[in-house]
């Protein structure tokens, strides 16, 4: 059983992460929900997840190998690259599934010691069909817009092995800055 | 030159920090996972910085980062994890290692820079 509060802190932690781990070369970011993952037209999704002993957090993102998405992923690179072959651009979605997931996996970690994440699965959309098999007790789907052009969808899926509750505060900041150098 | 590698299975993250330290005049290799990053200090004694992602298929960077203290018996390369991770259980494990820095991505360049050259010039 997952609460009330950790579904609404679930859902906070994850549209935080999508806005921070989306943008390319300082592009705006939008999220909001979105009701359905069947009026997602994408066929290819990047799956990423993290898990402890209590839970599993799977994060999805899908997208279309069209030339919008390849030009978004390229972006910030100099005038008149050549645009993104397929290994390239897969290799872009996932790392931005990577960073995205992430910053979930940590904010996770301030309140579960134990929590590890997956790296990038690649997969088709179809797989979707089966999620109800993992019995998830929560299932959110978001639209995202970048640079106000490009729409992608993600969604959160949640399977609890006994009660999950935990409280994220909307007022505060993220546990980590990234990108800064911590020596040792 | 002394030389950084950049050991990352992610082909965007290799381009990206080999791409940003070359252009600052630094000499850059690089190793797709930890096992290709063991193999390549092996063979190059010029590398003084390591550059690592935790988390890679084959052979992780921790374990990696152990085996060049241990089975190398190199004590005097720098290690820094680049990673999505921060958890304190494999920082310490890090520092166990003898790493000597850690970066939650993405990566900033301007923000390591200096240090990176303190470290490979160490």
């Amino acid at each position: 059983m997952i609460t009330e509060r950790a579904k609404a802190s679930l859902d906070r932690l994850l549209v935080s992460s999508l806005k921070s781990g989306m943008p390319i070369a300082g592009a705006s970011v939008d999220v909001t929900p979105f009701e359905s993952v069947a009026l997602i037209g994408e066929k290819k999704i990047v799956v990423l997840t993290v898990s402890s002993y209590l839970f599993r957090v799977m994060a999805i993102l899908y997208f279309k190998p069209d030339a919008a998405t390849r030009s978004y992923f390229n972006r910030g690179a100099a005038h008149g690259a050549p645009a993104l072959g397929d290994d390239e651009f897969h290799d872009r979605v996932a790392e931005c599934g990577n960073v995205c997931c992430g910053a979930l996996n940590r904010e996770l970690g301030a309140h579960f010691p134990h929590v590890g994440m997956s790296t990038p699965n690649i997969i088709d959309k179809d797989c979707m069909k089966y999620i109800d098999l993992l019995g998830c007790g929560l299932v959110r789907h978001y639209r995202v817009v970048l640079a106000g052009e490009l729409t992608m969808y993600a969604s959160l899926c949640v399977a609890s092995d006994g009660l999950l509750d935990f409280h994220v505060d909307p007022t505060g900041d993220a546990t980590v800055d990234s990108g800064e150098l911590e020596l040792f | 030159m002394a030389q950084i590698l950049v050991v990352d299975d992610s082909s965007t993250v290799r381009d990206e920090v080999a791409g940003f330290l070359k252009r600052h005049g630094l000499d850059v290799a690089t190793a797709v996972d930890g096992k290709d990053g063991l193999a390549r200090l092996r063979m190059d004694p010029k590398v003084r910085l390591v550059v690592s992602d935790v988390n890679m298929p084959n052979m992780d960077g921790l374990t990696m980062a152990e085996k060049i203290r241990g089975e190398l018996g190199n004590k005097s390369v720098n290690i820094v994890m680049l990673t999505t991770e921060n958890s304190p259980i494999m920082k310490e494990r890090g520092k166990a290692a003898g790493i000597k820095g850690w970066i939650v991505k993405p990566f900033k360049g301007d923000a390591v820079l200096a240090t990176f050259r303190k470290l490979v010039e160490a």
